[in-house]
């Protein structure tokens, strides 16, 4: 018995592909026979005389149209697809875009009053702490007097100040989470969080930082291969130079 | 006969718990206050108050028999001990805003199902 599962043993399995399968069909038929000639030919190795080049140039030529007649029909039979996309991208961006506008808009309300209140938080942490800092030096000059005045009531109060000081010190320290929470509980917490951004400043010292990562490399090479295309070979072979790159001309077919 | 707890005893948990100190958590041994809960996940909050009862003699200003730790959650007795580990600590003025707004809000009467905020949009 057969164990493996059955792809199409779905709902929707059984509807017809989303394309004119027989057009395919009748173009892989040409394509087979395409692909057998190409063993042929490659058994051949190598090219040797003008006739068989002439046929090599009609099999190429060949090739070429099918393969264009091929992709013709995945463009022809994938437009109504991408236009009823299209449709529907277009119905939904309204609306999305209206969204995205109300809760960036808000966030930015959100975002100001976090700041005020991060700020806030911040301020009264720094008066705590200028209070704890006070009160435990007070606490230490109270208790230094106590010790030199023998007064063993005095040497306890002013152990307690100082413990109390240390509490306020403690409390000054902790970190602040700036949040908001949700209301009723049906939404998420928005919080202030720092991120990092980016300015770039001296491209150069940039330049020099990612010398050795490929992707610079790759990016460079496709500025300058785009140049060198709308230059010509003319003018390569004229002596037109890129700064940072070798230009040559190799012939293709 | 013991005297009453006080009120800075009672509720001494609780305002540490709101300083931020993070005090330990007993199970069964729950700390009066308020505070708020969800019945289930992203579901509205409900406010729980916890709270001691007892019974003084007016002569002597002493208990005439054991305090008792109780909750109420959404207007309801519930089993303080059995709920107290699921509860955050909120002010007393958080409580009772809340209050106002479970009463002023439908969608949270629903307590025991996700909220959807999309049905209806929250306004000033």
């Amino acid at each position: 018995m057969n164990d493996d599962p059955n792809p199409r043993e779905v709902i929707g399995g059984n509807n017809p592909p989303d394309f004119d399968a027989d057009k395919l069909a009748a173009l892989q038929v040409k394509l087979t026979d395409y692909l057998d000639a190409a063993g042929a030919w490659l058994a051949l190795n190598k090219i040797e005389t003008e006739d068989q080049a002439g046929k090599l140039t009609d099999y190429i030529s060949g090739v070429r149209d099918l393969r264009s007649q091929i992709e013709n029909l995945r463009v022809s039979e994938k437009k109504p697809h991408l236009d009823a996309g299209k449709r529907v991208d277009e119905a939904f961006k309204g609306p999305i875009a209206k969204a995205d506008l109300a809760a960036e808009k808000l966030e930015g309300f959100m975002t100001d009053y976090l700041r005020a209140k991060a700020k806030r938080d911040r301020a009264e942490q720094q008066r705590l702490a200028k209070i704890a800092a006070e009160k435990a030096a007070e606490a230490e000059r109270e208790a230094a007097a106590a010790l030199a005045r023998n007064d063993l009531s005095g040497q306890v109060d002013a152990q307690e100040k100082a413990d109390g000081a240390a509490a306020l010190a403690k409390q000054a320290e902790r970190p602040v989470k700036t949040n908001v929470k949700s209301a009723t509980g049906g939404g998420r917490t928005i919080a202030l969080r720092r991120v990092p951004v980016v300015v770039l400043q001296n491209i150069n010292t940039a330049f020099l930082h990612y010398r050795d990562n490929p992707a610079l490399a790759e990016f460079l090479t496709g500025l300058a291969g785009a140049e060198a295309r709308t230059v010509g070979v003319d003018a390569i072979a004229k002596g037109h130079k890129i700064p940072g790159f070798i230009l040559s001309i190799e012939e293709r077919v | 006969m013991r005297q009453p707890s006080t009120a800075r005893d009672l509720y001494a948990w609780h305002r540490s718990a709101l300083a931020g100190d993070a005090p330990p958590i007993h199970d069964g041994l729950p700390e009066p206050g308020w505070y708020r809960r969800r019945l289930v996940k992203g579901g509205p909050f409900v406010p729980v108050r916890i709270y001691v009862s007892r019974e003084i003699d007016p002569e002597t200003g002493e208990l005439t028999a054991p305090e008792l730790t109780l909750a109420e959650s959404n207007g309801e007795q519930v089993n303080a001990a059995a709920i107290w580990t699921h509860l955050e600590p909120i002010s007393r003025a958080d409580y009772e805003a809340l209050l106002r707004l479970c009463a002023s809000t439908p969608e949270m009467a629903a307590t025991m199902i996700k909220m959807d905020l999309t049905q209806k949009a929250p306004r000033p």
